[in-house]
């Protein structure tokens, strides 16, 4: 199973089983908080656009109150 | 700005042990680049829960002071700020935001990259830090863990 090659994704997990097959699958990454999430197409969980970042948020409260990207809290 | 890594054997982990924990402060911030979760035990038919977590304390007294080996370094005046720790806290450090959710299975080796610029950063904070934490295990099978950050 690859389900992966996201052009937007933000990271990977890759599988290896005993037979030495590997499952891969992409991560996307929340632009305020920084969380990873792998991305399971057709799960139904929703996850917020920010318009300000122009990048997906985890739609955790915190993170849809405000717009506080966590580039601009490295770069602090 | 450096790359580091380090590596530990958790022989039984019980739910809610910090398997391996990257120690910041407020001057140190380690920016996670890779993850892997493997066993080395005898394959079963078991799963384990594991979480990559901020950490906001410390913990005390960990059994384990894994090495840390250094792969590149581009800034001549860069050293090692992060501190790694291992498992056998007596208090576990204090678990903050998750920064990524991991169910597998115990034959499956497993390995988080993130790409460049998505990194999970530390909190810069005294006592801060990285963790990756067994939520639970099936059985207590003994699991192996390496991270690679940038500093």
């Amino acid at each position: 199973m690859f389900n992966y090659g996201d052009s937007k994704a933000s990271g990977i997990v890759i599988a290896t089983g005993l037979d030495g097959k590997e499952i891969q699958q992409d991560t996307h990454q929340c632009c305020h908080c920084g969380r990873h999430w792998i991305v399971v197409k057709g799960s139904g969980r929703p996850h917020v656009f920010c318009k300000k970042c122009g990048d997906w948020t985890c739609s955790k409260s915190t993170c849809l109150i405000d717009c506080n990207p966590i580039k601009k809290l490295i770069d602090a | 700005m450096s790359f580091y890594s380090t590596t530990t054997a958790f022989a039984a982990p019980a739910a809610n042990d910090t398997a391996l924990h990257l120690k910041c402060s407020a001057t140190v911030r380690a920016g996670l680049c890779e993850a892997t979760i493997g066993s080395n035990a005898a394959p079963v038919e078991q799963s384990g829960d594991y979480r990559i977590v901020r950490t906001t304390t410390a913990g005390t007294t960990p059994v384990a002071t894994p090495a840390i080996e250094k792969h590149s370094e581009f800034s001549p005046a860069s050293g090692i700020g992060a501190t790694a720790e291992g498992n056998g806290y007596t208090t576990e450090p204090t678990v903050g935001d998750t920064m990524l959710h991991l169910p597998l299975h115990q034959k499956a080796t497993h390995r988080f990259v993130a790409y460049p610029g998505r990194e999970i950063w530390s909190i810069v904070a005294a006592n801060n830090g990285i963790g990756l934490v067994v939520i639970a295990q099936s059985a207590a099978f003994a699991i192996n863990a390496s991270l690679v950050w940038m500093e």
